[in-house]
């Protein structure tokens, strides 16, 4: 099941409210803010997972993803952008 | 390929494919040229091949617009991006130029020569100009319009790419600084 980040009603990014231990049931209620990697859209994240998984290397990305380097660079980019945003 | 691929080659094919596809049509484009007794003065312009200048003037002229468009491009790129490779900029200027080499050879046949030759030496007297000479003309220019466009698509995808620009101050900059690029080009060779 995918992990919902925005709000459906205001668009506003979701805090957690509870967490449940699969195991014992035990629950933990309270106000946390997600990490700023998780505020990411899925594709987003899958982005950064690939990244990590390739070594850091953005031109094996663009290779498996059969795309051109300058493509796969200005993603990064973009996504940095975004964290440094979200950072803020 | 899709559509997307069509008009932004930059965005889907290898660096070093796109290089070697580029030489490959400058190096036909001064063939081209020289046949159909043009020069690139500057990108996306023609100018008349003088009677007394050689195949090798063809490629000293077109080599140093493409080399000096180059420069300028890579410069400007470096100032909106400083990422950016000068490959990706090489690539922009030899591949946009396609369109232009691919429709060069129709302009040197003889019939659309006489044709312009025609009109231009009846231009102090427009009466003079015969009318099949002027469809001619306007077909080909019609016909080259489609190519034009392509070229000018091309032109700006791959800059994008290269630089990832997207605020339209960098965009006029861009514009502005190809217009310029073009005129001076055009002045100096």
């Amino acid at each position: 099941m995918k992990l919902p980040i925005i709000c459906p009603s205001c668009d506003h990014t979701l805090n957690v409210s509870q967490m449940k231990c699969p195991s014992c049931a035990t629950q933990v209620n309270g106000d946390y803010e997600l990490p700023t990697l998780l505020k990411l859209s899925r594709d987003d994240q899958d982005f950064i997972l690939n990244f990590f998984l390739s070594s850091g290397s953005i031109k094996e990305m663009a290779k498996q993803a059969e795309l051109s380097y300058p493509t796969m660079r200005n993603r990064m980019d973009d996504l940095i952008e975004k964290v440094k945003k979200l950072q803020n | 390929m899709n559509w997307k691929t069509i008009f932004n080659p930059f965005g889907k094919f290898n660096d070093i494919h796109l290089l070697i596809v580029g030489i490959v049509f400058f190096i036909l484009n001064i063939f081209g040229c020289y046949y159909a007794e043009n020069v690139n003065d500057s990108i996306f312009h023609l100018s008349h091949l003088e009677d007394n200048q050689t195949i090798w003037d063809v490629l000293k002229i077109n080599s140093l617009s493409t080399v000096f468009a180059i420069i300028v491009l890579f410069i400007l790129a470096l100032f909106l991006n400083n990422k950016t490779r000068i490959i990706d900029i090489i690539n922009t200027v030899l591949i946009s130029n396609i369109p232009m080499i691919i429709i060069m050879p129709i302009s040197g046949m003889s019939f659309l020569k006489n044709a312009t030759l025609n009109i231009t030496k009846s231009l102090g007297n427009p009466n003079q100009i015969e009318t099949i000479n002027l469809i001619v003309v306007t077909i080909f220019g019609l016909a080259t319009l489609p190519f034009m466009i392509y070229s000018f698509v091309l032109y700006y995808n791959g800059f994008q790419t290269a630089t990832n620009i997207k605020k339209w101050q960098h965009i006029v900059l861009f514009a502005v600084v190809s217009l310029l690029l073009t005129i001076v080009s055009q002045t100096i060779l």
